[in-house]
C-alpha cells in the first residue's frame, strides 16, 4: 500500500510540470491577454501545489495559503483586465 | 479507505491541473485557451481541496477547504468573463 505522502509527492512533480508548462505560455504569448490567462492559470497550478505540499507534512497550517492566494490571484486578475480593457479611469 | 479516496482524488485533481496547463500551452486559440484553464483547473483545485478535508480529517481543515472551493468555483468564471469580454485585440 503507497502511503498518502508518496502520492502527494509525485503529484508534487506533475504540478511542477504543469506550472513550467504555463510559464511557457506566458514566455510565448502574442497578446497580454495570452500572459493574463497563463497567469491565472499558474496561480491556480499554485495553489494546488500548496494543498498537495500540506497534505505531504499533514499539516493544517497552509490552507490559510491557501484561501489568501487565492483570494489575491481573482483581484489580481481582475485589476490587470480593467487596467488592460482601459476601463481602469486612473 | 479514507485515505484511498483521498489518493484518488489526489490523482485525478492532479491531472486536471496538468490537462489544463497543457490546454494553456497547446491550444491554438485564444478562447480556446481560456476554456481549458478555466474548466480544468477549477474542477483540479476542487478535488485536490476534497483530497485534503478528507486526508485530514480535521474540523477546521474541513470547513476551510469548503470555503476555499465555494470561493474558487465562484471567482474563476467570472475571470474568464472578463477576458473575453469586448476588447481591442486581433
Amino acid at each position: 500500500m503507497i502511503s498518502l505522502e508518496t502520492i502527494a509527492s509525485y503529484a508534487l512533480g506533475a504540478v511542477a510540470i504543469a506550472a513550467a508548462m504555463c510559464m511557457a505560455r506566458i514566455i510565448k504569448g502574442p497578446t497580454a491577454f495570452d500572459r493574463l490567462a497563463a497567469f491565472e492559470c499558474l496561480i491556480l497550478d499554485l495553489v494546488g501545489a500548496i494543498i498537495l505540499v500540506s497534505l505531504l507534512e499533514h499539516t493544517d497550517a497552509y490552507i490559510d495559503v491557501v484561501l489568501v492566494v487565492a483570494l489575491l490571484g481573482f483581484v489580481g486578475t481582475l485589476s490587470f483586465a480593467a487596467y488592460l480593457e482601459g476601463s481602469l479611469d486612473a | 479507505m479514507p485515505d484511498l479516496i483521498a489518493a484518488v482524488a489526489i490523482i485525478i485533481g492532479t491531472a486536471f491541473l496538468m490537462i489544463a496547463s497543457l490546454g494553456m500551452l497547446r491550444l491554438p486559440d485564444f478562447y480556446a485557451r481560456i476554456h481549458a484553464s478555466t474548466k480544468a483547473a477549477t474542477l483540479g483545485l476542487a478535488l485536490l481541496l476534497i483530497a485534503l478535508a478528507i486526508g485530514l480529517r480535521d474540523r477546521p481543515v474541513i470547513t476551510k477547504a469548503l470555503l476555499a472551493m465555494a470561493f474558487i468555483c465562484a471567482t474563476a468564471p467570472v475571470g474568464c468573463l472578463l477576458y473575453t469580454s469586448p476588447s481591442p485585440r486581433d
